[in-house]
């Protein structure tokens, strides 16, 4: 889930964790890639899956870059699980 | 706030223009969860959480504002494009077979090849002797296929 935070400099940012059982790893990065322009995007992988971060977001599209990330991630990983590949 | 189970069939958690509700993967397979899922992307936000073994929690949340009754809705489309999903995997899974042997027989099967064979027999037993429109004369022949001249 996209969640607002402030990053330890003080600046907002916004977290999402993805949970690999529910996304794909292509998906999450395919995202990563397209949103990569909208803000400083840092990637972290853990067993369950993959943090993303999103720091100093295009003051534009802020509000829904979290949202917007997942969405496309989501969309991906089905489109991949659907062509056969591990979701 | 949360919806009274005898009230709604599906529990679910209305937030500022979220709605939240688990899913059991017992009762509902990934590929139909995903299958609603990617309808629902052009319309909200979605996604997609493990709350347990085999619980999968979605969260809709709308792209603008959305009342409670918004919300509320979302959710119960969002169930029954579920049910839908599962409907069209069990046919699908049904027929199977049967579409696996239309395809066969369509491509494979004895009939496909006897039409072809007799259509060819016609071609060759259909008299070609009258060609009023000179059809069989080579255009050089005919005097009319010089070019500039």
């Amino acid at each position: 889930m996209a969640e607002a935070q402030t990053g330890s400099d003080g600046a907002p940012c916004t977290t999402v964790t993805f949970d690999r059982s529910l996304y794909s790893e292509a998906g999450v990065l395919a995202a990563v890639a397209v949103f990569d322009g909208f803000a400083t995007v840092t990637v972290t992988e853990a067993e369950s899956g993959w943090t993303v971060r999103l720091e100093e977001p295009d003051p534009r599209y802020a509000d829904v870059l979290g949202d917007e990330l997942a969405n496309y991630a989501l969309a991906e990983s089905v489109s991949q699980q659907r062509a056969g590949g591990a979701a | 706030m949360s919806a009274d189970a005898d009230d709604l069939e599906l529990g679910y958690d209305l937030g500022a223009r979220t709605v939240s509700f688990d899913l059991n993967e017992e009762l509902y397979s990934k590929e139909a969860v995903y299958g609603a899922a990617y309808l629902f992307l052009d319309r909200v936000y979605v996604f997609l959480t493990r709350t347990g073994d085999a619980q999968t929690r979605v969260r809709l949340r709308a792209k603008g504002e959305a009342t409670e009754s918004d919300l509320e809705a979302l959710a119960g489309e969002f169930a029954n494009e579920l049910l839908n999903q599962m409907v069209r995997r069990q046919v699908s899974d049904a027929t199977s077979q049967i579409r696996e042997y239309t395809l066969a027989r369509a491509f494979f099967g004895n009939e496909g090849r006897a039409s072809i064979d007799s259509l060819l027999a016609e071609l060759d037993a259909e008299d070609l002797d009258d060609d009023p429109l000179e059809i069989e004369v080579p255009w050089e022949r005919s005097g009319q296929g010089t070019v500039g001249g």
